[in-house]
């Protein structure tokens, strides 16, 4: 195994996974980070072409760039948080009272799930 | 220090030399101050690698001279990941160019987004000589998993 290390401080670690995976294929082992430099690991049939390859992708990574994976966990994220800032107050079953008799079970079933979220989130502690 | 084979051959009347006591003298102080190496880190190192690689081929890449018989081989650390992924990370040891474990090292766990403590400690035998130690890792995520700060990798020769 080869090892080449190079300067980067920043990295988005699935980016750089998939770009030095398209770029070199199988020669691609995996890559180590720390104190400011990256250290891609290769195997042993790599070229002065591959070495010259991955320079240039490790150098020219860009760490604030987002996989299409990273882009749709960041949207779900964000849908959440919104949605948790329209509904700060558990659902009031009174509200509801005067809707048919399955309507409140719906309501009290939501009212149960709701509850149960905030216990597993740590909300429900004083 | 070197240690030297105690003489267990006394006989009755044989005068003690100089070059006894000062034999005697060097196996304390070998017992006292056993061959030691030991790594902190200071900063944090991350992986993204399904194959077993070094965590850091300079600092985590200790060597000893040892005397001839058993090491400690001790590490432990946090994990966590890196990205938004969770996984599996294994840790061995590279004794002289062999790793110690199998296909999945000496230990593993799994890793999310919480820090989670990791070690071992290993007992393993060794001619004497001039020996390295290196700590590897690989892990299983589509992320990577990576080593916080504070992490210790030592080796002490104990026999």
């Amino acid at each position: 195994m080869q090892n080449l290390e190079i300067v980067q401080a920043s990295v988005n670690s699935a980016v750089l996974e998939s770009e030095l995976r398209t770029g070199l294929g199988d020669k691609f082992v995996g890559f180590s980070t720390g104190r400011g430099m990256v250290v891609v690991h290769l195997t042993d049939s790599v070229t002065e072409d591959d070495l010259a390859l991955t320079q240039s992708i490790v150098t020219d990574h860009d760490a604030t760039e987002l996989t299409p994976r990273q882009i749709r966990q960041q949207t779900r994220q964000q849908a959440i948080q919104t949605a948790r800032s329209q509904f700060t107050q558990p659902l009031d079953a009174t509200d509801y009272s005067g809707e048919s008799a399955d309507i409140q079970a719906l309501v009290n079933r939501v009212i149960w799930l709701e509850q149960e979220i905030r216990d597993l989130r740590g909300l429900n502690e004083s | 220090m070197a240690w030297n084979t105690p003489k267990v051959d006394w006989e009755t009347g044989e005068l003690v030399t100089a070059t006894n006591l000062d034999q005697i003298g060097e196996n304390l102080n070998t017992l006292k101050s056993p061959p030691t190496v030991s790594h902190v880190t200071t900063t944090t190192y991350s992986v993204n690698s399904s194959t077993f690689v070094d965590v850091n081929a300079t600092n985590l890449n200790l060597s000893l001279d040892t005397n001839g018989g058993d090491v400690l081989i001790h590490f432990e650390g946090v994990v966590s990941r890196l990205g938004n992924d969770n996984g599996d990370v294994f840790f061995d040891v590279e004794v002289d160019g062999n790793r110690l474990g199998g296909t999945n090292g000496i230990t593993q766990r799994y890793y999310d987004s919480a820090g989670r403590p990791i070690g071992f400690t290993r007992l393993h035998s060794l001619s004497a000589g001039s020996h390295t130690f290196k700590l590897q890792w690989r892990e299983t995520g589509p992320d990577s998993a990576q080593l916080a700060a504070s992490a210790q990798f030592w080796v002490r020769e104990v026999s």
